[in-house]
């Protein structure tokens, strides 16, 4: 009932995000279409002397090779509130309704990046940058520039990058906008599965390969209190001891379990009170005794059945054997073949 | 301290464990070798960073006390892709400064390094140097180092990465000692591995490692163990990728696993779906392979499902939620350190909310099984300025088990306060002080931190 609840939870709160804040980009173009057909990027961006960055297209740019009737669509709309079909070719619900921005990723406000200087003076393919532009029908943040490709070819000339060659305002002490306060917790997770559609890990332009060892020999995670070493471990490992495999081997826990004793242990323990035998036989595979004591009296060195029709397997032991009536420890209910074989 | 022979022999192989002659002669030969065969141009590191860092940690109950220093060294030599000799190291040296604690009777705050006979304790996590572009080698490493792909293991060795002789085919070795820092004694240990790797087609990538350990233990038992782990990764589309695995220990199945990442970079949306299967009962193996055997006995077969999603809203706001399911494949094999369980997460995180430079994040989690953990924590970040930074935080943790009268709970309250200053303008020096007050079922605690971190 309860895991029900946690579904049903969790499949709404997944239809809330997958509805929320996902706006269509409003225009459908196809740069793997376009390019295959012998353009080039320029016949659509223009650099013009002096900037930076290229021109983005209009449809005067768009009617140069499409005999598109704009005025005709436009009024189409306007009197009827249909789009026309050529109209629906490119645009996206009813265009001219808002000027279309520029995605956010398209815009670098701290880059200071000169396609005058690398496309035009220096000859580098647009593709390099722009990843797989001539394979997409749709645009996204994958065709970016990339860090790593500026670094790429900066780094040869042997000299340190210096940050703010390329940004204008961010240090080296700046950290990416998904470094959030979240991000500690689960980039382990997103590290390991690839999170990069890429399907590389960004962490080492800033980080060092080896900085996964230095910081997680240095940060514990959060839950390992005072309580989790006296006794929350036991509890977190008896649900998934995979976990604990990320940082910790074998020979650690060997070390410790043989040398410390545990919480519970006191002066009282091992006394005429015998509650560790009543810990442990409740029932007796259920409890960590085993974890040190492998070789206790009375488990798998406990005497034999004896023998006679009396003791016949499968014969009612506690007829006879009743504690306080000769039974040396006490019955945790289970059956006595287990030990006594 | 003065650094002596004996001290410094301390701090490369901790106490009691011999320095293995495999270990120091032939890898001393096999540097000698790389560094005439790199050239004497080679020979130079043109650049060494790094930090050092001081830390002192006071822990105190009503009852008892604990006070530790810490001195954490790591150093990065020369620059990847760039020079012909790079290399790494990062080690620790903690002392005991109130003296060690007897291991005879429960210590609230005993720690591993309590024992060992002496005060002063020293780990070498990794120690290496790269020799890279070196004839037919890509890149040779040697010395204590980390090997992540198929099965991470540490070693003391070496590790050759082969120039591609076929297109999109790599091929990697590496051979030496295993590493494990608790252990006493090395000795008949040893470790080899190999790796091939290609890409027949755009978008795919295939994998076939093998690892062979040896490891001979008079508390385990000795064990040689070989495991063959075959990997696959296939981008469908330009936002899905897909990632599977399957291993075999000993020549027996040990698990299987196929992942898939789905984003939409542009919606600031992305899931993550796997499925994961242990095939067959894991029971005792080398410390590489063990799954704790001598601590938690037999390890049942299991079928793991994960789902996790993140969503961004604008700048400002991010949520991530996910379950995890797993479900023993035979009931009757639910034993302790066997269970069936679910675990819930849910994270929300907001940025610059009200203040500007903040971060806050909410989180939530449960695992349900024979026993339950729920944990709630909060955490928040506001930085003044270049030079200060400040940190607050609370975390509530649950815990429900069963010892024998399915009754028992622990509260555990724990908060913090950490600040952390850059003092001085033109040098980079960091100083942290963390206070941390625990309350829970047995005792309150108090921790205080306070470290000096210089980068260079």
């Amino acid at each position: 009932m309860k895991r029900r609840a946690m579904v049903t939870f969790l499949g709404v709160l997944i239809l809330g995000l997958l509805s929320s804040g996902c706006k269509e980009w409003p225009i459908k173009f196809s740069h793997k279409n376009h390019l295959k057909q012998g353009m080039e990027c320029e016949s659509c961006h223009v650099l013009k002397p002096g900037y930076e960055l290229p021109t983005m297209p209009d449809m005067a740019t768009c009617t140069t090779c499409h005999d598109v009737d704009k005025e005709a669509g436009l009024k189409e709309i306007k009197e009827h509130k249909t789009v026309p079909a050529e109209c629906g070719k490119c645009h996206i619900g009813i265009p001219g309704e808002k000027k279309i921005e520029w995605a956010k990723w398209c815009e670098f406000p701290d880059v200071r990046f000169s396609h005058e200087n690398h496309y035009k003076e220096r000859k580098i393919d647009c593709k390099i940058c722009h990843e797989d532009i001539d394979k997409v029908d749709r645009v996204t943040p994958l065709q970016a520039p990339r860090m790593e490709t500026c670094a790429g070819c900066h780094e040869k000339d042997k000299t340190e990058i210096v940050c703010q060659q390329c940004h204008s305002n961010k240090a080296k002490e700046t950290k990416p906008q998904d470094h959030l306060v979240g991000w500690q917790k689960r980039h382990g997770e997103l590290i390991r599965e690839g999170i990069d559609p890429r399907g590389e890990a960004k962490c080492y332009r800033c980080h060092r390969k080896d900085s996964c060892v230095d910081c997680h020999q240095n940060e514990p995670p959060s839950d390992h209190t005072n309580h989790w070493r006296q006794r929350g471990h036991g509890i977190a490992s008896d649900i998934d001891r995979d976990r604990c495999a990320t940082c910790h081997q074998m020979d650690e826990c060997v070390r410790c379990h043989e040398q410390t004793a545990p919480r519970n242990h006191t002066a009282g323990w091992s006394g005429s009170s015998q509650r560790h035998c009543s810990v442990c036989h409740w029932p007796i595979n259920a409890v960590g005794c085993w974890t040190c004591h492998k070789g206790t009296p009375g488990h798998d060195t406990a005497s034999n059945r004896p023998g006679g029709s009396a003791h016949a397997s499968g014969s009612d032991c506690r007829a006879c054997h009743m504690p306080g009536a000769g039974l040396p420890h006490p019955d945790d209910g289970g059956s006595c073949e287990r030990c006594h074989r | 301290m003065t650094v002596t022979n004996d001290n410094l022999k301390l701090i490369i192989f901790p106490k009691k464990i011999e320095p293995s002659p495999f270990f120091n002669w032939w890898l001393v030969w096999l540097i000698i070798i790389c560094v005439i065969n790199t050239g004497l141009e080679a020979a130079t590191l043109s650049e060494i960073h790094g930090y050092s860092r001081l830390e002192y940690r006071g822990r105190w109950s009503e009852t008892q006390e604990d006070q530790d220093l810490y001195q954490y060294l790591s150093l990065e030599l020369g620059k990847e892709g760039r020079d012909k000799i790079t290399g790494s190291f990062f080690g620790r040296l903690s002392a005991d400064i109130d003296g060690r604690q007897s291991g005879n009777s429960f210590y609230p705050f005993a720690d591993i390094t309590d024992t060992y006979q002496d005060n002063i304790n020293g780990r070498i996590y990794q120690a290496y140097l790269d020799f890279n572009d070196v004839r037919y080698l890509s890149k040779l490493r040697l010395g204590r180092q980390y090997v992540y792909e198929g099965e991470t293991v540490q070693f003391d060795g070496a590790r050759l990465e082969l120039k591609p002789y076929w297109e999109n085919i790599d091929l990697s070795l590496y051979g030496g000692v295993p590493t494990h820092l608790y252990e006493s004694s090395l000795s008949g240990d040893w470790i080899l591995g190999t790796g091939i790797e290609g890409r027949p087609l755009d978008g795919t990538r295939l994998r076939l490692d093998y690892v062979y350990v040896e490891d001979d233990n008079a508390t385990w038992g000795d064990h040689n163990d070989d495991l063959i782990i075959l990997s696959g990764w296939q981008r469908v589309r330009d936002n899905l990728n897909l990632n599977g695995k399957y291993s075999f220990l000993d020549k027996k199945e040990r698990d299987a696993s196929l992942r898939a990442n789905l984003n939409y970079p542009d919606k600031d949306l992305s899931f993550q779906a796997s499925y994961f299967r242990q095939l067959e009962t894991l029971r005792d193996f080398s410390v590489e392979f063990s799954p704790f055997y001598p601590v938690a006995g037999e390890y049942f077969p299991f079928h793991q499902y994960d789902f996790s999603c993140r969503k961004g809203f604008g700048e400002k706001l991010g949520i991530e939620a996910g379950i995890t399911t797993r479900d023993l494949v035979e009931d009757t094999t639910e034993t302790n350190f066997n269970h069936e369980y679910d675990r819930y997460f849910i994270t929300l995180s907001i940025y610059e909310f009200l203040l500007e430079d903040t971060e806050f994040s909410i989180t939530a989690e449960q695992w349900s099984s024979n026993d339950d953990i729920r944990t709630l924590g909060f955490e928040a970040e506001k930085k003044f300025n270049k030079s200060v930074e400040v940190k607050v935080g609370s975390y509530y943790s649950l815990y429900k088990y069963d010892y024998y009268t399915s009754q028992e709970r622990d509260d555990v309250r724990t908060a913090f306060l950490e600040l952390e200053l850059k003092p001085w303008k033109k040098k980079d020096v960091e100083w942290e002080i963390r206070y941390e007050l625990e309350d829970d079922d047995f005792d309150v605690y108090h921790t205080l931190k306070t470290g000096i971190k210089c980068n260079f």
